[in-house]
């Protein structure tokens, strides 16, 4: 009788415990969650029900020790052995590859074909020529770059068929901006002159490359758009390397937890020699202009250490004015999430780089940006699952006629 | 909200548990209120709307329970009474299946109107009839107060996807009902355990039946039984998980809540099947449907005809498509059968060797195991290729994602068959946990702390039974 008490005290204390517990913790994330709902124009009753539904999804997010939850989780999957871990999303679901590293299966078809009819090509490579075609008239280099995609069929093995190899679409784009003469460079391609282990290039439990080979497609570029310093500045004697341990947990480890295939370490490459920084953005998460100045360390860099610890994490744009350059060119980035690290050292060869993101800078004109800002380069950088979407080759306002 | 989310384990009930014992623990009255308060709360969580549809019914059916006890013509307010609840049922569950059935016909036009389906519609309809035939026969008193009528419809352990609970099992229990640490105790290792049945085993398995139903069941005769299997698992830990977590709930504010599974994997019949599968819906067709057309105490004849409205109202009860009727009429030709050759009787079943008694089991498990996946499938057309699809001999056994499969799941299913061969051997549990005190306790905490994590991951989360 006494240690049914017990249990049946401890039960309702740790059931309100949880309640309290997560109503001080997420209340932020929560009360943000229902606030959104709230302003969204339905109908009373559909609102209503928007909230309910809000509310549920919002209090289990913001749980109390939602990571340690998550990691408990994997933690009992890796006992079960399992290589195939469902989520709510499909496309968010986790597989362990024959190289021990987490891949979402992201495209799921048959005989690794593409149904997607929104992908064209054509017309992504019409929209780079034609901005080629504007920075050889206003003497601005162009470079378009594809980073390479994790996963690649002929080095690994996936538990599910049917996973998109992004490869051939890479090729088949490539060989089309080279047609058209628009300068080009697929890592994808060039990947033998990196490494013999193509999965060693990703990190375990995240979907990018590691800081290690984004380093190696940053000197990659600067290889055939930079000037004689600028080359030497990238050369690797010029960076120094401080990896930080088991410390990094990626897009498909905040899913699974730690303790299913555990972290990954962090690489800090940062310049050898003395900087001083100036970086201004609007931050998309708080809506807030941003100002950082400051050596490398104090600007550039910023805690924890992630993936996302250069700079900062995708912004519609960013500007880098490096105060140690007295002359120095400037540099436009489009880029996705690939061009992260890669937008900071790119910072440290140029006087001015603007770091743009077209996924949240849209109905803006490249054009226009380039010449008001007296831009001298321009690098394209996307990962190979956004070639031929339109959103990212959109370089022009609607109302342009280019 | 369900009883698998955070929302409800740590909002929704310590603040319903803590109303109940803490603030309106004065009279069984005010406790009565808070929870049938709490009850609307839940239900509106499914949809606002159909509260106010919630409400009506309550209304309706305790003024036709007044009227059938005080007025002379009880018959023509039981009958305004069956036809109103009836009304519900069919115009938001089949209006759309009876007008698609009749273009389909008549080659006419008539637009299928898009209703959405109240949660737990089919549970609670059956709850009110229940009620008022009950006080129709005699059998109960009419409750004075809409109050206490709301509290035994919608009461929310049991609301939405049961057990159907009979208002004679429960009627004292809405004015005198003990409330004990013990009572609580047992409540929450039946809560733990249906939840622990639900989120960790039904919720796992139910993704190799969908990768299974979703197309790969084309790929070998392997993966079909696998998906067939797999979905004979999920649907039994799924549902009768939740009636774990309702039973459990109810004993927590000292409601005995019938039970609603009784092992039926191991039954030697089907017609044994059904007494220990969802017995409570059973029941009601038995004793509200089957006898008053006479049961089996007439003709032959006349026996199958009263069988076969009862399958014919089982299948439909379960879904407005025609899979489920031929679901119905499945387990109605195989009863038949049993009763023909006296094969359904358990007690003569259990006389038999050991091979007859394999073949018995064998034999009713692919009875139930076909007839899942006519359950389960979206037409009835689907379900005869899928089924085609288990006994396709120039199909490969098994493929590699099978075997991949396999190697992923197959300890979730030892476990699942393992939980099935414990709960056949119940009364060696308990002494077992009675003899090791300290055993149970830290089992119960294991189980919550793995269900919460599975359920804060928020992986493949279906509710079978919520569709009716």
């Amino acid at each position: 009788m006494k240690s049914k008490k017990i249990v049946v005290t401890c039960f309702i204390s740790l059931l309100m415990m949880g309640m309290i517990a997560t109503c001080l913790t997420g209340y932020k994330s929560i009360g943000k969650s229902l606030y959104n709902a709230v302003k969204e124009d339905f109908p009373v009753i559909d609102k209503i029900n928007y909230l309910l539904l809000t509310a549920d999804k919002a209090v289990s997010d913001g749980f109390f020790m939602h990571s340690t939850w998550i990691d408990v989780f994997g933690g009992i999957q890796k006992c079960l052995h399992k290589n195939i871990i469902p989520d709510t999303d499909e496309s968010y679901t986790v597989l362990m590859g024959s190289d021990n590293k987490l891949y979402f299966p992201g495209s799921v078809f048959e005989n690794n074909s593409s149904d997607d009819t929104n992908r064209d090509f054509n017309e992504s490579c019409a929209s780079l020529s034609e901005l080629y075609g504007f920075c050889n008239e206003n003497n601005v280099e162009l470079l378009y770059v594809t980073a390479p995609h994790k996963y690649f069929s002929r080095e690994v093995k996936l538990p599910i068929r049917g996973v998109y190899d992004y490869y051939n679409d890479t090729i088949e784009f490539h060989n089309l901006l080279k047609k058209v003469g628009v300068p080009e460079l697929n890592l994808m391609e060039k990947w033998d002159s990196y490494s013999t282990v193509y999965s060693d290039g990703f990190f375990i439990t995240d979907h990018h490359w590691n800081i290690q080979t984004a380093f190696w497609g940053f000197q990659n570029i600067v290889e055939l758009i930079g000037n004689r310093r600028e080359k030497e500045k990238s050369q690797e004697k010029c960076f120094s390397e401080i990896v930080v341990e088991n410390t990094f947990l990626g897009s498909m480890g905040t899913r699974v937890g730690s303790l299913y295939d555990g972290k990954d370490s962090i690489s800090i490459i940062s310049p050898a020699y003395d900087t001083y920084f100036n970086v201004t953005y609007n931050s998309k998460t708080i809506g807030k202009k941003i100002e950082r100045e400051g050596s490398w360390n104090e600007a550039i860099l910023t805690l924890p250490a992630t993936y996302t610890m250069y700079i900062t994490s995708d912004n519609p744009l960013i500007h880098v004015e490096n105060r140690t350059l007295v002359d120095g060119r400037n540099i436009l980035f489009v880029k996705d999430s690939f061009g992260v690290p890669v937008a900071a050292w790119l910072s440290c060869m140029y006087k001015n780089m603007w770091e743009m993101d077209l996924r949240y800078k849209q109905n803006e004109s490249v054009y226009d940006f380039i010449k008001q800002n007296k831009i001298d380069i321009v690098v394209i950088l996307y990962n190979p699952e956004v070639i031929g979407n339109s959103l990212f080759y959109t370089f022009a306002k609607a109302s342009d006629g280019k | 909200m369900v009883f698998s989310s955070i929302i409800f384990i740590f909002f929704f009930l310590p603040v319903c548990i803590f109303g109940y014992y803490g603030i309106f623990n004065k009279s069984i009255k005010a406790k009565n209120k808070w929870l049938l308060t709490c009850s609307l709360i839940f239900y509106a969580w499914g949809g606002v709307q159909h509260v106010a549809l919630m409400i009506l019914s309550i209304i309706i059916n305790w003024y036709m329970a007044v009227l059938i006890t005080r007025e002379s013509n009880k018959k023509i307010y039981l009958t305004i009474g069956i036809i109103f609840n009836l009304s519900i049922l069919i115009v938001f569950k089949y209006l759309g299946f009876i007008i698609k059935n009749i273009n389909m016909l008549s080659h006419a036009t008539i637009p299928i109107p898009n209703i959405v389906l109240p949660i737990g519609i089919s549970f609670f309809t059956f709850q009110s009839m229940s009620y008022l035939i009950d006080i129709y026969r005699g059998d109960g008193d009419a409750l004075n107060s809409p109050i206490d009528v709301g509290l035994y419809i919608s009461l929310f352990p049991q609301l939405i996807a049961g057990p159907i609970v009979r208002y004679t099992t429960i009627q004292d229990q809405i004015f005198e009902r003990t409330e004990s640490v013990i009572m609580f105790y047992s409540g929450i290792k039946r809560f733990v355990y249906g939840l622990t049945k639900k989120a960790v085993i039904a919720n796992t398995i139910a993704i190799v039946a969908k990768y299974a139903f979703d197309g790969h069941y084309r790929d070998s005769i392997g993966f079909a039984w696998i998906g067939a299997v797999a979905y004979t698992l999920q649907i039994y830990f799924d549902f009768s998980g939740y009636s774990d977590m309702a039973i459990g709930l109810g004993r927590m504010f000292g409601f005995q809540i019938m039970e609603n599974f009784d092992t039926p994997y191991c039954a030697l019949s089907i017609t044994e099947f059904w007494r220990r599968w969802h017995i409570s819906m059973g029941a009601w067709f038995r004793d509200y449907v089957y006898f008053p057309l006479g049961g089996s105490r007439c003709s032959r004849v006349r026996t199958i005809l009263n069988l076969s409205i009862v399958w014919l109202l089982t299948g439909l009860w379960h879904g407005a498509n025609w899979n489920f009727i031929v679901w119905g009429l499945l387990h109605l030709f195989v009863i038949i059968v049993e009763k023909a050759f006296s094969t359904g009787n358990a007690q003569n079943n259990k006389k038999r060797n050991t091979v007859f008694l394999l073949y018995r089991y064998i034999s009713t498990m692919f009875v139930v195991i076909i007839g899942w996946v006519l359950f389960n499938s979206e037409t009835l057309i689907k379900a005869i290729l899928y089924v085609k699809a288990m006994f396709c001999l120039s199909s490969p056994l098994i493929d590699d994602f099978g075997l991949m499969i396999i190697r992923n799941y197959i300890v979730v299913v030892v476990m699942a068959v393992l939980v099935i061969i414990a709960e056949s051997k119940k009364d060696t549990l308990n002494r077992f946990f009675s003899s090791k005190r300290a055993l149970e306790p830290v089992c119960i905490s294991l189980a919550f702390v793995i269900a919460v994590s599975y359920i804060i991951k928020g992986s493949y989360n279906p509710f079978i039974y919520f569709n009716f």
